[in-house]
């Protein structure tokens, strides 16, 4: 063979420790085939740094009015609904044509050549994202934002009997287990909806902040009771389902207003079946959170139906997926980690499971009722369609 | 119920002057109401604003008939207490609607519990569990906003131990 190979000239094998450097490579590849850019900002900047001149042009600001108008204070403070009345800062295009940092209303025209273009900003259109309520609501959430170490009477959750108990650290478990995904679905279409919807992505980082302050405040609930318990493969499910949704419409859909509504309703009943102060506090100030998310929801989805060119169609593909989406959210709560500690928690002990279980059918038509009075609100008609049974499929509750 | 312990209205007491008893239900007794939130701001600034128009029904409470006021919430304050018509299709956003058996046993735990009612008598477990207690909206969406800023309602009606209430019989 002629190769000259003997063992003490063996490359070493690759250890275990990952390497970054294939990633590295691929960085400093995009940052050279950038060059000529880069380079341009540079020259430029540093010829007239090195003339000891300044450039001073960015304080024409004609092109965008500075200084003609100023925003009104309203009584709560200046709002994004106050600063949005200032021309040019307000108005919010159709479909959004910037894919880069630049804040709507500010001087970009000039600048649009030297700037990169974010390939990952695809929902470009507003009715994918925009809800007549979306301003109010981020306010609101900035205004009621709570904090789980400081505001919950952690001493008050013990002294429960082990039935009850239990039940409240499985139904904090489960809790846990959902919250986070509600957190991971706005996260992952934040970084895909453009900058000029501001106030669609401001709301977005509130949801993120409000799911995971309920997973924390159900975690530490669930160790504070006892421990956390079992984990819920249907609702693994259907939280998959929820991130893999074919767009954000759908996903707010399945999300937003299905998924958060019904998760509203076990808060309700949580504040109505706790047995201790500390857990009515969790669930009243959890449901508050809940219902701006569930707003948002309703209201985006009808911006989305009133605003699509070709409604008819838009609809139906909804119903569609509603169909599926019914089954998710069904198939999910049928879980005996659900609606078993809620039963016993509704009961008020494992000896009375059966009654809190046609307690809980009670509560279930209610739910779903109101599930289609918000699908009646964003004008989709689900009535005649819902795949979800206005009664629960096991016995007591339909004769309760 | 296995144990039932008292909510806690995390209130500091309000320094007011005592307005000796008022009658409920009454428009005075409302503005009564409102006079301690806003001794109280604090709490509610630390809630969090509400922006709500907001109804309280007695079904019996005008000699059998109903008495109804509207309350319009807005930022860390009440800016109207107006009485209104009880029908429906007055309604603003939401409203409250019970007898006056139920606003008087709610109104007496709280009281007797210094602002921290027993479990049974919250808003939300009344609305959920109490068949004479409903919550009244035109639609879901506005019905919703009760569940949006239930702290700042439960705490409206946790500050009415503050006040001496009569009933109309
Ligand atoms: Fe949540
Ligand atoms: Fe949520």
């Amino acid at each position: 063979m002629g190769v000259d190979v003997t063992v003490d000239k063996l490359k070493p094998l690759p250890g275990d420790t990952p390497s970054n450097a294939a990633a590295l490579d691929k960085y400093e590849r995009d940052f050279q085939s950038h060059g000529q850019v880069w380079g341009e900002i540079l020259q430029k900047n540093f010829e007239r740094l090195s003339a000891g001149s300044y450039s001073l042009q960015w304080m024409n600001g004609e092109a965008n009015g500075w200084g003609s108008q100023k925003p009104k204070i309203s009584s709560r403070g200046l709002t994004y609904n106050d600063i949005n009345r200032v021309k040019g800062s307000g108005e919010i295009d159709e479909v959004v044509s910037w894919k880069s940092f630049a804040p709507r209303g500010s001087i970009r025209e000039p600048y649009k050549n030297m700037m990169p273009v974010l390939e990952n900003y695809d929902v470009l259109h507003k009715y994918d994202v925009w809800s007549d309520n979306v301003m109010p609501l981020y306010e609101e959430a900035v205004a009621r934002q709570w904090s789980a170490t400081r505001d919950i009477p952690w001493d008050d959750v013990n002294g429960l009997p082990e039935d009850l108990a239990k039940a409240s650290c499985q139904l904090s478990t489960f809790l846990t287990e959902v919250e986070f995904a509600a957190g991971d679905f706005p996260a992952k279409w934040l970084y895909r909806i453009p900058q000029d919807f501001l106030e669609v992505k401001s709301f977005m980082a509130t949801q993120i902040m409000d799911e995971a302050r309920h997973q924390e405040v159900f975690r530490k609930r669930a160790l504070m009771g006892g421990g956390l318990m079992h984990a819920t493969p249907g609702f693994e499910w259907a939280l998959k389902s929820i991130l893999d949704a074919p767009n954000h419409v759908m996903g707010t859909f399945l999300l937003n207003l299905l998924g958060e509504g019904l998760v509203l309703s076990i808060f309700r009943s949580g504040e109505m079946i706790a047995k201790t102060h500390a857990d009515k506090e969790i669930f009243r100030l959890c449901m508050q959170d809940e219902a701006r998310h569930v707003s948002y929801g309703v209201l985006q989805f009808k911006y989305f139906l009133d605003n699509h060119p070709n409604r008819a169609q838009a609809e139906e593909e909804l119903h569609r997926f509603a169909d599926l989406g019914e089954q998710i959210i069904m198939t999910a709560f049928s879980e005996a980690t659900v609606n078993e500690p809620v039963a016993i928690l509704l009961g008020g002990g494992l000896k009375n499971i059966d009654k809190g279980m046609e307690g809980l059918g009670k509560l279930w038509t209610v739910f779903i009722e109101e599930y289609l009075q918000r699908c009646d609100r964003a004008g989709f008609d689900r009535r005649a369609r819902c795949t979800i049974p206005m009664q629960l499929p096991w016995g007591g509750s339909v004769a309760a | 119920m296995a144990i039932v312990k008292n909510e806690a209205s995390a209130t500091a007491t309000p320094q007011m002057a005592d307005p000796g008893p008022v009658t409920f239900p009454s428009q005075a007794w409302f503005e009564a109401l409102v006079a301690v939130m806003r001794d109280n701001v604090a709490r509610y600034k630390q809630l969090g604003y509400a922006d709500c128009v907001m109804q309280f029904t007695v079904t019996d409470g005008d000699a059998g008939k109903p008495w109804s006021i509207r309350l319009t919430f807005d930022t860390y304050d009440v800016t109207g207490i107006t009485l209104a018509s009880a029908t429906r299709e007055d309604i603003s956003d939401f409203a409250f609607e019970a007898p006056l058996c139920v606003w008087k046993a709610v109104i007496e735990n709280t009281a007797k519990n210094h602002g921290r009612p027993d479990h049974e008598f919250t808003l939300n477990y009344l609305s959920m569990r109490e068949p004479q207690f409903t919550v009244a909206a035109e639609d879901q969406l506005r019905r919703d906003y009760l569940f949006r800023y239930k702290q700042t309602m439960q705490q409206l009606i946790n500050d009415s131990h503050h006040l001496k209430t009569e009933f109309r019989q």
